[in-house]
């Protein structure tokens, strides 16, 4: 009997080091960006706003109700380790993002793959396979929590701000801890949802909730921000005057929710759900007659997903246009980002900044785009269509065509989020203005998305790396490179450098022309490739 | 070649992946009317074959025309119809609105065949494709290929999945595509199917077709075993021509008969026989017999 149980605790332990091992590289890439958003958020700060009376300005124009939403209460920001601390509902929801997509992956995506089914058929029952994963993914937190502590204590070397250790330990728990919740979140959502995307879609919803709950709780000074984890992230001061006790909520709501996850896993059958799935309905038949109706047929809630993501994301970020232009204008970083040397409109400058950050995440759509593509071809959804009569270029064009429509409405929402942002604050913008400064940016996504097109064309494995890799280089080297005053043919190479300022700036023909012949001259190319390539 | 107008003819196709010959040169053709089985281990060049006839992949060599129209091109695709192995639909689709949408695809499909075949497979199209078992993709998989009223039916592995009642339904529908005068090229691992339902087998191995005739042509040109039970004693047979000694025992001799039984029977002379008991040997064995080393080399043999 001992025997049975030790070889059982090992196969226990095997599956949640499998787990852990499964997600280490996602957990250390996420955490590794969350830490370099720190370290460049505590520089950027420094140079911003480098001595008191700048650090004075900064503190009141973070006290509107637009910042309250979307940041936190801005508390302590007159320090770099305030300032820090100010960001860590934001951070904490950005691995909070990464904890529910790992959670729905590891329970309901092992489902619907059937990888469960191996776990759970040697010395392990189901419910032991779910505690073992649990187990997997609550030790991921190690790594998480060692690699965001380490950023910070970096953050504050380079800021000349040094605090004790524990303190930056302990900074490091508090974001870490987020997720954690999370990961039971996203457990429950699997034992509730039938599919791993509609139960990450749940889970994401709940985040939203929560995130949702504590601005507007943070907005009206009200107590009902300790509803929410992420209002626990704010209040804990971890930085600035921790309270070691708020911790025990985190660890509570985590345990919790496991248990509710455990629960919910005893209570239905293997791969089933508690929601049954509605897998019967009558037949639609629209746009199902070619293969141009189609792709719009079957993504066009993707499509509109993206749309209403992009118009929230364009009505948040230019809610606090006034607060937004007060602080560009006072942060002789963000000037040089901007190429201003003396007195300017700072809201212009700070609207400019938002279209470069909108537009960043179209092209990242698009490259997005070229992922399903990719992925259209592999799993042998394309052989389906092409045992028929349809042409090679057909198929593509087709895609091409409904990717690229879903672009400018994607671009065109986000345009329209900023002008009703405005609308809102009676700013000066009209909405011709907004959505032609989106349609501006959606030149980036376009050459970003005929790039991948070009590449998909020849080498179709490459392609989803090279286009992101396209769009993250150009954001990157055109923002870091500007503020570091890189040389002008550095700056050159990123194509974000080529496009207008929108909105202080109009696109000439010029632009509008050579850009519409590279991406013509890019999807050619694609096109003779996959016209005569073997398919993946 | 261009302009012949049967089913399918290669010159010399072939493919070959950097320092692989995942096809040598072959040359094939197959006429209206006939099932043609297509057999070989896994990693042989079956679905090479047939991916190049789709078009799927392009011939490092050679060319091959269906109908007249060069593999892969528009015109080739009409009136073809193909079954993979593996079907990838839209899991956000009903199987009837997949049905739907493929049928258009290939120019409409007959609706009264596509109701007589959903019946025949017992196929509940009302389901979303995401909920379809293995089996239910396959059939899903099949109808769509048959309710076009195809003239050239490529099909790898079709009955991938299929319970044994629908494997024979499958069987009972390629014979009456038969009939209609279609032409079936038809890869598969399931010899009990090629055997109820092919006029020729191709066998193929390491990229090359090695042997190729009627399934009767082919049993004929194996051994059959004979097994002989003397009443008195036993002739010595092992010197006769074609003959392989198998096992010997004082009143019996177990025996491999290549081609022709009548050197064997002349050589009893005299001979009391009790009993003669002679085996073709199945398809199956046929195939085997083909990869004989493989075969001792996963039995551990030499």
């Amino acid at each position: 009997m001992a025997e049975r149980d030790g070889a059982g605790a090992r196969a226990a332990l095997g599956v949640a080091a499998l787990v852990w091992r499964t997600n280490l590289r996602s957990a250390l890439g996420w955490a590794g960006v969350v830490g370099v958003v720190i370290v460049f958020n505590a520089l950027g700060y420094v140079r911003s706003f480098p001595a008191a009376a700048d650090r004075q300005v900064a503190v009141s124009s973070m006290q509107s109700g637009g910042i309250r939403l979307l940041f936190g209460p801005a508390w302590h920001v007159d320090t770099v380790a305030g300032f820090t601390s100010w960001r860590a509902a934001l951070l904490s929801l950005i691995l909070s993002v990464w904890a529910i997509g790992t959670a729905t992956r590891a329970y309901r995506g092992a489902e619907e793959v059937g990888s469960w089914k191996v776990l759970a058929s040697g010395r392990l029952t189901r419910g032991e396979v779910f505690a073992a994963t649990a187990g997997g993914l609550a030790a991921l937190a190690g790594p998480v929590w060692l690699l965001v502590s380490a950023a910070t204590a970096l953050s504050a070397l380079v800021t000349d701000s040094l605090q004790p250790v524990a303190d930056y330990a302990f900074f490091g728990l508090i974001l870490t801890l987020p997720p954690l919740v999370c990961l039971g979140l996203g457990a429950l959502c699997s034992q509730v949802m039938p599919h791993r995307r509609s139960a990450l879609g749940l889970a994401i919803a709940a985040v939203a909730a929560l995130y949702l709950l504590r601005g507007v709780a943070d907005v009206q000074d009200s107590a009902w921000a300790w509803a929410s984890p992420f209002g626990w992230v704010e209040r804990v001061e971890a930085l600035v005057a921790p309270r070691y006790g708020v911790t025990a909520l985190f660890i509570l709501a985590a345990v919790v929710l496991f248990d509710l996850a455990w629960l919910g896993e005893r209570r239905r059958d293997g791969a089933a759900a508690l929601v049954r799935p509605r897998d019967e309905r009558p037949d639609r038949l629209a746009l199902l007659g070619s293969v141009v109706g189609a792709p719009l047929r079957l993504n066009a809630r993707h499509i509109i997903g993206w749309c209403a993501g992009l118009s929230l994301l364009g009505v948040v970020t230019a809610l606090v246009t006034d607060e937004g232009g007060r602080l560009t204008a006072a942060s002789e970083q963000l000037s040089v980002i901007l190429g201003e040397t003396g007195e300017y409109d700072g809201a212009q400058g700070y609207l400019a900044l938002v279209f470069v950050a909108l537009g960043t995440v179209v092209a990242l759509g698009g490259a997005g785009f070229t992922t399903s593509l990719l992925r259209q071809e592999t799993s042998g959804q394309s052989r389906s269509i092409l045992a028929r009569p349809v042409r090679r270029l057909a198929l593509v064009g087709a895609d091409a065509l409904t990717d690229v429509a879903a672009l400018v409405v994607i671009s065109a929402g986000a345009g329209t989020g900023v002008w009703l942002a405005l609308l809102a604050q009676e700013a000066d913008l009209s909405w011709a203005a907004a959505a032609t400064a989106a349609l501006t940016w959606l030149s980036a996504a376009l050459v970003t998305y005929a790039l991948g097109l070009a590449v998909l064309g020849w080498r179709p494995m490459f392609a989803p790396g090279l286009a992101y890799a396209f769009a993250t280089c150009s954001f990157l080297l055109d923002i870091i490179g500007s503020a570091v005053k890189a040389p002008e043919w550095l700056l050159n190479l990123s194509f974000w450098h080529h496009v207008p300022d929108v909105p202080r700036e109009q696109p000439g023909w010029g632009f509008c022309l050579w850009t519409g012949v590279a991406v013509a001259v890019l999807a050619g190319v694609g096109a003779a490739g996959y016209r005569r390539r073997d398919l993946a | 070649m261009s302009g012949d107008p049967r089913p399918i003819v290669t010159d010399g196709l072939a493919k070959r992946y950097g320092r692989v010959q995942a096809l040598a040169p072959l040359d094939l053709v197959v006429d209206d009317g006939s099932v043609v089985g297509y057999l070989g281990p896994n990693g042989a060049g079956k679905s090479t074959t047939i991916n190049l006839l789709m078009g799927y992949i392009n011939p490092t060599g050679g060319a091959a025309w269906l109908r007249g129209h060069p593999a892969g091109s528009r015109e080739a695709r009409r009136g073809l119809s193909y079954i993979p192995p593996h079907s990838a639909y839209w899991p956000q689709l009903t199987g009837g609105e997949t049905l739907h949408f493929l049928a258009r695809l290939a120019g409409g499909d007959d609706p009264a065949e596509r109701r007589r075949l959903t019946a025949a497979f017992e196929f509940d199209p009302g389901k979303k494709v995401g909920a379809y078992s293995t089996g239910n993709l396959q059939k899903l998989a099949i109808i769509a290929a048959l309710a076009t009223r195809p003239r050239l039916l490529l099909c790898d592995e079709p009955s991938t999945g299929l319970d044994p009642v629908m494997g024979a339904v499958f069987r009972e529908e390629v014979k009456r595509l038969r009939g209609e005068g279609a032409a079936v090229l038809l890869s598969s691992h399931t010899m009990e199917e090629v055997e109820a339902v092919c006029d020729r087998v191709l066998i193929i191995n390491h990229g090359v077709i090695v042997d190729d005739g009627t399934i009767a042509d082919l049993k004929h040109l194996r051994a059959a075993r004979v097994t002989i039970r003397f009443a008195g004693p036993r002739p010595d047979l092992a010197a006769v021509a074609g003959v392989t000694l198998v096992d010997a025992a004082e009143d019996r001799v177990v025996l491999d008969v290549a081609g022709s039984q009548s050197g064997l029977f002349a050589a009893f002379g005299a001979a009391a026989i009790e009993s003669v008991e002679t085996k073709t040997p199945s398809l199956e064995e046929v195939f085997l017999s083909y990869y004989d080393d493989r075969v001792d080399a996963a039995n551990g043999r030499t």
